[in-house]
């Protein structure tokens, strides 16, 4: 019999919706300090990373096929570790004793295709959720 | 019973499968960027299949006896990126809508067989 | 709810016609309007019961099992209903057809 109904779906997309709206946030968060040569702790700001994982999803749990139900959520944001862009610069305020300034590890580019990846999968998300809600409704129809 | 439900169940059991298949089908697209993620897809096998209880993947519990839903892994050939994941958008939406529709049409037979037999049982009133 | 079958009237001796013509129509009506009656109410405590299933929130019972299972029983109550207004059409004939 029935294992799970459209709200089931439903979350599944929502967890889809909120990782991806980290990601978004996060490279918007990359982009806006790609410049950020001294961040709170004392350094350039560090590049984060969204690291997805797939998920179980509240209410499928216990139920027959709750393993065939993926959600994704965020595992966590790390820190990137790849070193700091050094940039010959002897007159910046932040120059080193050799003359470079340590610029965040962020590749403008890079986080301009995360956020339109991201972007483009929240917009699917949408999508699978909106067919939820009309698979729902014509349910909802049946008799009438 | 003289009124005959048993389109109705059939297409009943349609309409779970199909509504089942979309909750696989939204996970695949909400791990569209998961690293290592490879999509499933849910298929329906008749019980007369003696393959229908098979295991169909590592640590899966095999299928319970009321249902005719097997898991699958279904990656559809294509290219992994670079962190392993082997989701094409655009192929789970079209499943999804092709889906939809199916789910569609069903509840529409189920309407009109429903009212074909609510006329029978009320003798053409 | 129970309800006594109905039995059919004693049917007198007509002329010239011996008991095994005689058609045995109602008989078979009281035993369908009972089977029907126990079927619409097994179907109505099904969609009851789905109902309320639903309404707590059992992650089993889905929206379209609900609706169809009252569909179902709306159809086997009018069904019943019909088989009863029959039964009772037939019979009432018979005892306007005294001679």
């Amino acid at each position: 019999m029935s294992t799970m109904d459209f709200f089931t779906a439903m979350e599944v997309s929502a967890s889809g919706l909120s990782a991806e709206r980290t990601r978004m946030n996060v490279a918007a968060s990359n982009l806006a300090n790609a410049q950020t040569t001294q961040a709170a702790g004392g350094g350039p700001y560090r590049r984060r990373d969204v690291v997805l994982q797939s998920a179980d999803v509240p209410g499928a749990t216990g139920t027959p096929f709750a393993q065939a139900v993926r959600g994704v959520a965020v595992a966590q944001i790390a820190q990137d570790a790849a070193p700091p862009r050094l940039e010959y610069d002897p007159g910046h305020p932040q120059a080193n004793a050799q003359g470079y300034v340590a610029y965040p590890n962020v590749n403008p580019v890079e986080e301009m295709v995360d956020m339109i990846t991201a972007s483009r999968a929240y917009e699917a998300g949408i999508t699978s959720m909106t067919t939820a809600v009309n698979m729902a409704e014509r349910a909802l129809g049946i008799g009438r | 019973m003289a009124v005959d439900l048993s389109t109705v169940d059939t297409l009943q059991a349609a309409l779970t499968y199909h509504r089942e298949r979309h909750t696989v089908l939204a996970g695949n697209v909400a791990n569209l960027d998961t690293p290592g993620y490879r999509p499933i897809d849910l298929e329906r096998r008749t019980a007369s299949d003696p393959a229908s209880l098979a295991v169909t993947n590592e640590g899966h519990i095999a299928a319970p006896a009321t249902t005719d839903f097997v898991t699958s892994f279904d990656d559809g050939g294509a290219l992994q990126g670079s962190d392993g994941n082997a989701v094409s958008l655009e192929r789970e939406l079209s499943k999804i809508d092709a889906n939809r529709a199916r789910y569609a049409t069903a509840t529409e037979l189920v309407s009109r067989r429903l009212a074909v037999l609510r006329y029978a049982a009320g003798d053409g009133t | 709810m129970s309800i006594a079958p109905i039995t059919p009237p004693a049917v007198p001796e007509i002329a010239g016609v011996s008991a095994a013509e005689r058609p045995a129509a109602k008989p078979e009506l009281a035993g369908s309007f009972s089977k029907a009656l126990s079927e619409a109410h097994a179907a109505e405590n099904r969609a009851t019961d789905a109902a309320e299933r639903f309404a707590k929130g059992d992650p089993g019972m889905g929206i379209h099992e609900v609706v169809i299972a009252s569909e179902k029983a709306n159809i086997a109550v009018r069904y019943a209903t019909t088989l009863k207004n029959k039964a009772l059409e037939a019979y009432r004939e018979l005892m306007n057809t005294q001679v």
